[in-house]
């Protein structure tokens, strides 16, 4: 009867402790235990409930996102194949997912450009690309995912992913954006994003010197050793800055006159031109960029860079009065409130200056500044596509 | 306190100002143009590494543009002091984060009753998570890292912006890794501001936590700035205050240790108030201020102040 009793508790004792080995096992943080599950979140994905899908990759740890890049790609085109009559649909679910986790991943630090993992942030979004194109010819929903990817990209500054070189060169043009302009040939937010992808060479945050009424100001930009120590190389430094400036000017000029988005073509070649120091066509060039559109954010990013180009004429009564323009559109936004204030300041009028600031910080939107925005290309629509998309994969 | 610099300053006060003198601080905005009628200077003054006490007026030498004036002197001890903190949450420094809010309700409890603080913090924008609050107050301090870019200039346009009445004094910290990038506010533009503010500003040097991957969404343009630590260490040194960096100040060390050797010192320093004469009132002042008695001494005071 005791030996029963013992065998009995040996035995009781020998599961518990297999149960709570089990237990732990499948918590080990070991590769295999690490992995999330493809299939069923694509399967949970494409049924709609995108947030929840999204969210376990959002949270889980690098080591097991990074398997899930790896997987996705080798799983995902089997899962859609596995229902051929939802074969479109289940195409279009793993796309739009595999965006949704690169943005997720993005959002804190994980797009690399470059690394040794198998598959990166470019990859996933070129796999995802590949499998769109099987879906046959290009819709509205790829034309969604496209722009979607288009302005992830912008938002990493991975502008070589988008096309490649970004200045003359005898080389062909490669990059993401070839596939897109392939598929959406007459897309003019890509060729847009063309433009902007070649023009990101100049998205600098430079600043420029301090304003000084009547007199013109440049940019603030240390020269190189090399520059100081040899004038004739920094005229041709000069020289070749000049003409790939005017390289990449050329496909914002091309898009001028095109209804959809010739205002933000003129926008940015408004930058352009305040970057490369034409401050008077600079002005011009937003003036007429805002009076194009009815888009605030697209005014007051116009106003403000007309104003910044106004003090570097040393127009600064102008400049005042493009920064006002800009708050009228857009009360309370923190750039333009900043650079009015520091005029107002320097001109000697500290109060007004704090008055400003002290009523934008209390009244200050929570969103995105537009002008702190702009170097990033489309990344501001990057929700709004999101969301559109989700409407395409919607069952 | 052997590794202590300090140093304090300032100058301001401006008649539109002391028109506001009996306002409260909820009677804001006032103005602190500096004016012909008054002007404060914050001095610290050290022997070696340690702080010389009990001086007063007599002791002090001050000059205003090369003209000697006749000056009053008090210790700080004795006036309340806003502290501004501002922290750099950006894309590099926000791993730090939960460190950095133990460190701020640690700050909080070192002020004295009378002093009130606020807490700006940087990235993509300014923001303020915790506005004006009197000594002692338990803050929330459930925000979030900004993320982003480091408009480091931006806060500091904010942070000198604010008027303290004139018997108080403002002293500006900011942790930051001294990268700024994309701020409206030139440097040039900033260097003239430290010129028309009474505020202390010290910069205390913070590394990392953060940004692991220049591919980040809404990171730095990688064109920064390579002299931002010039222009930070000017900025400071012109209201009296300085950068300290983590080789020679603290060497991981928390923002908490850093902050109290600065508080410390900034409250052993003193006012020297007077009403300068024999100057025109226009223009950038130069100010030089000196101990006679002690010639070992290192005084650190606000370099000058544009009057109108």
């Amino acid at each position: 009867m005791i030996r029963q009793r013992s065998t009995f508790r040996t035995a009781a004792l020998t599961s518990a402790l297999t149960a709570a080995f089990l237990c732990l096992l499948v918590r080990a943080p070991s590769t295999q235990s690490d992995r999330l599950d493809v299939p069923a979140l694509l399967t949970l994905y494409s049924q709609g409930d995108f947030d929840r899908a999204v969210a376990v990759v959002a949270r889980a740890s690098r080591n097991q996102a990074q398997v899930f890049q790896a997987w996705l790609v080798s799983a995902g085109h089997s899962w859609a194949h596995d229902v051929p009559d939802q074969l479109k649909p289940r195409l279009l679910a793993a796309a739009a997912f595999a965006l949704e986790i690169e943005a997720a991943r993005a959002e804190r630090g994980d797009w690399p450009q470059m690394g040794n993992t198998a598959c990166n942030g470019r990859c996933v979004i070129e796999w995802a690309c590949a499998i769109l194109r099987a879906r046959g010819q290009a819709d509205d929903a790829e034309r969604l995912w496209h722009l979607a990817a288009i302005a992830l990209t912008g938002g990493v500054r991975d502008w070589t992913f988008l096309v490649t070189p970004l200045a003359p060169s005898q080389r062909p043009e490669t990059g993401h954006l070839v596939h897109a302009r392939q598929r959406l040939p007459g897309e003019p937010r890509v060729k847009l994003a063309r433009a902007m992808a070649l023009a990101s060479r100049y998205d600098t945050t430079n600043e420029m010197d301090t304003p000084r009424a009547g007199v013109a100001t440049a940019p603030v930009v240390p020269a190189m050793p090399v520059i100081r120590a040899s004038p004739a190389m920094g005229g041709l430094l000069a020289e070749r800055r000049s003409a790939q400036l005017e390289f990449v000017m050329q496909p914002l000029r091309d898009l001028l006159a095109d209804p959809a988005v010739g205002a933000e073509a003129r926008l940015r070649l408004g930058y352009l031109l305040f970057r490369g120091g034409d401050y008077e066509a600079a002005v011009e060039a937003e003036r007429a960029a805002a009076a194009a559109s009815s888009d605030p954010q697209l005014q007051y990013i116009a106003h403000f860079l007309s104003a910044q180009a106004s003090q570097a004429l040393g127009d600064l009564a102008a400049a005042e009065a493009m920064y006002s323009r800009a708050l009228a559109v857009r009360p309370k936004s923190q750039s333009a409130t900043l650079g009015l204030a520091a005029l107002r300041l320097l001109d000697g009028d500290p109060a007004t200056a704090y008055e400003l600031v002290e009523q934008s910080r209390a009244d200050r939107r929570n969103d995105d500044d537009p002008w702190r925005m702009f170097l990033y290309g489309d990344f501001t629509r990057l929700p709004g596509l999101i969301r559109a998309l989700r409407a395409k994969v919607r069952p | 306190m052997t590794r202590r610099r300090i140093a304090l300053i300032v100058a301001v006060t401006l008649s539109s100002m002391m028109a506001g003198h009996a306002q409260s601080q909820t009677d804001r905005p006032r103005v602190f143009r500096a004016t012909t009628t008054s002007v404060a200077v914050n001095a610290s003054v050290k022997r070696g590494n340690r702080i010389v006490a009990n001086l007063t007026a007599r002791d002090f030498r001050l000059t205003d543009n090369g003209v000697e004036q006749a000056i009053d002197a008090l210790s700080i001890e004795s006036v309340p002091v806003d502290v501004t903190l501002f922290l750099d949450t950006s894309g590099s420094t926000a791993g730090k984060l939960d460190d950095m809010k133990q460190d701020v309700q640690g700050i909080i409890r070192l002020l004295r009753p009378g002093d009130q603080f606020r807490l700006l913090t940087i990235g993509d924008s300014v923001y303020e998570p915790v506005p004006w609050v009197p000594a002692g107050t338990k803050v929330d301090l459930s925000f979030g890292a900004v993320g982003g870019i480091s408009l480091i200039q931006d806060a500091l346009l904010i942070a000198l912006l604010h008027p303290p009445q004139p018997d108080r004094r403002h002293l500006i910290v900011g942790m930051t890794d001294r990268q700024d990038c994309g701020s409206v506010v030139s440097s040039g533009l900033l260097r003239e501001l430290t010129g028309r503010s009474e505020a202390v500003l010290h910069l205390v040097e913070f590394s990392g936590g953060g940004g692991e991957s220049n591919y980040r969404v809404r990171t730095c343009s990688p064109r920064a700035r390579p002299d931002g630590v010039r222009i930070l260490d000017d900025a400071a040194a012109r209201t009296g205050g300085q950068l300290h960096t983590q080789s020679f100040f603290f060497r991981s060390s928390s923002l908490l240790r850093a902050f109290k050797t600065i508080f410390d010192d900034f409250r052993q320093s003193y006012v020297l108030r007077y009403s300068p004469s024999g100057v025109d009132p226009k223009g950038w002042h130069a100010i030089k201020v000196e101990v006679p008695a002690i010639k070992e001494a290192t005084i650190r005071a606000r370099l000058g102040y544009y009057g109108q």
